[in-house]
């Protein structure tokens, strides 16, 4: 393959689910992946987070930090932790509907470097605007085989995986 | 293009010329006359040019009536050398369902300028169009990038993010933008804002990603 271009590896859908989970996701073929993801939800107020999986395709509960940017129509908020069990507040949907997402994905399987993730979304639903830019960490250098996107219950969700050949 | 049924490749006599399935014996020349097509498959994820629009000067708006939003769930806008011949200004983005264009008040964005130590978020949930941060300033150009999904999702909202560095002082800026409209997008028009004309450099260029 070309050197540089965009490979799509995986490609999950589903619908009326509250998690995805992105199973096997991430490879040795890779360092930085490119993910999309594009979807409705049903409920109000969703603060959508993101939990990396392990090399069993098990969810991590720890180890999270992050800082992210969130701005609703013009009033400016920053979900941050230096701390947690997740990464939360990936996509915020004020009152459900539309959202979309872009995520890049650093060093998931190698075994001597933090996994790394930056984010920018976009939603919107008939009560507001919403635009959240920002990234995060997970602080293990354990390898990371996919993800989990849950918090929310989604009338449909499509995530695109694509590895960035180097 | 004419469809390419049965002019190219060959093993079998038929072979399958279609995206996504192909099959068959095919010279290169063959390759690229169906990529031309959009009728071949290639490597899923890579990022495919649709048109580059170049606006002569005056102009006040540069259409993409061809985006193949049936092809591609997400279409990638690069922006370089935007600028009008009237003022500072920044760049607006409408939609067009079944070729007309919907300039109803069916639009939202917001955004952030960020400069050296300031930030100056601007948002609108009901407008006519969907005003980005991508914008020239005295002097100087802008550049920026947007990416579209779900255009041709007709139960879907049209999403936009944006990115963008602007000005002599070096300000970026992020955001995006949502046309509320449920319905299949399948053109895009680009102005330079405000109701201004483009300059003679803005070089306007639309990618989709192939997923299939």
């Amino acid at each position: 393959m070309s050197i540089g271009q965009l490979e799509l590896v995986k490609s999950v859908s589903d619908t009326s689910v509250t998690s995805i989970d992105v199973t096997d996701a991430f490879t040795a073929s890779y360092n930085l992946y490119h993910i999309i993801v594009q979807g409705h939800i049903t409920t109000t107020n969703s603060l959508i987070d993101l939990r990396f999986l392990d090399s069993s395709n098990t969810a991590i509960t720890s180890g999270y930090r992050y800082g992210h940017r969130l701005l609703e129509l013009t009033t400016n908020t920053e979900p941050q932790s230096t701390s947690d069990t997740t990464i939360q507040k990936i996509i915020v949907v004020n009152n459900g509907d539309t959202f979309a997402a872009r995520f890049f994905v650093y060093n998931p399987f190698s075994n001597s470097d933090y996994t790394h993730i930056a984010l920018h979304t976009q939603a919107f639903s008939s009560a507001n605007i919403t635009n959240m830019r920002g990234g995060g960490v997970l602080t293990t250098t354990a390898q990371v085989k996919g993800f989990t996107i849950y918090d929310a219950t989604f009338s449909n969700i499509d995530i695109d995986v694509y590895g960035i050949k180097d | 293009m004419a469809n390419k049924s049965n002019e190219y490749g060959f093993v079998p006599s038929s072979p399958t010329q279609a995206r996504g399935a192909n099959t068959g014996v095919f010279e290169v020349n063959d390759v690229i006359d169906l990529l031309a097509a959009s009728q071949w498959s290639g490597t899923f994820g890579n990022l495919e040019l649709i048109q580059t629009i170049t606006p002569a000067v005056h102009d006040t708006e540069a259409d993409f009536d061809t985006i193949y939003e049936s092809t591609y769930d997400t279409h990638f806008l690069t922006v370089c050398n935007l600028g009008n011949v009237n003022g500072q200004s920044e760049m607006w983005i409408r939609f067009k369902e079944g070729g007309v264009l919907n300039s109803g008040t069916n639009y939202a964005y917001n955004y952030e300028l960020l400069n050296q130590t300031n930030n100056t978020p601007v948002g609108s949930n009901a407008t006519t169009y969907m005003r980005t941060i991508i914008r020239n300033e005295t002097g100087s150009n802008g550049y920026g990038v947007v990416w579209l999904y779900g255009l041709g999702n007709s139960s879907s909202y049209s999403v936009a993010t944006v990115h963008s560095g602007l000005g002599a002082q070096g300000h970026g800026g992020q955001g995006g933008g949502t046309f509320y409209v449920k319905s299949a997008v399948n053109g895009i028009r680009i102005t330079p804002g405000n109701n201004y004309a483009f300059n003679a450099e803005t070089v306007l260029s639309l990618y989709g990603i192939n997923t299939v």
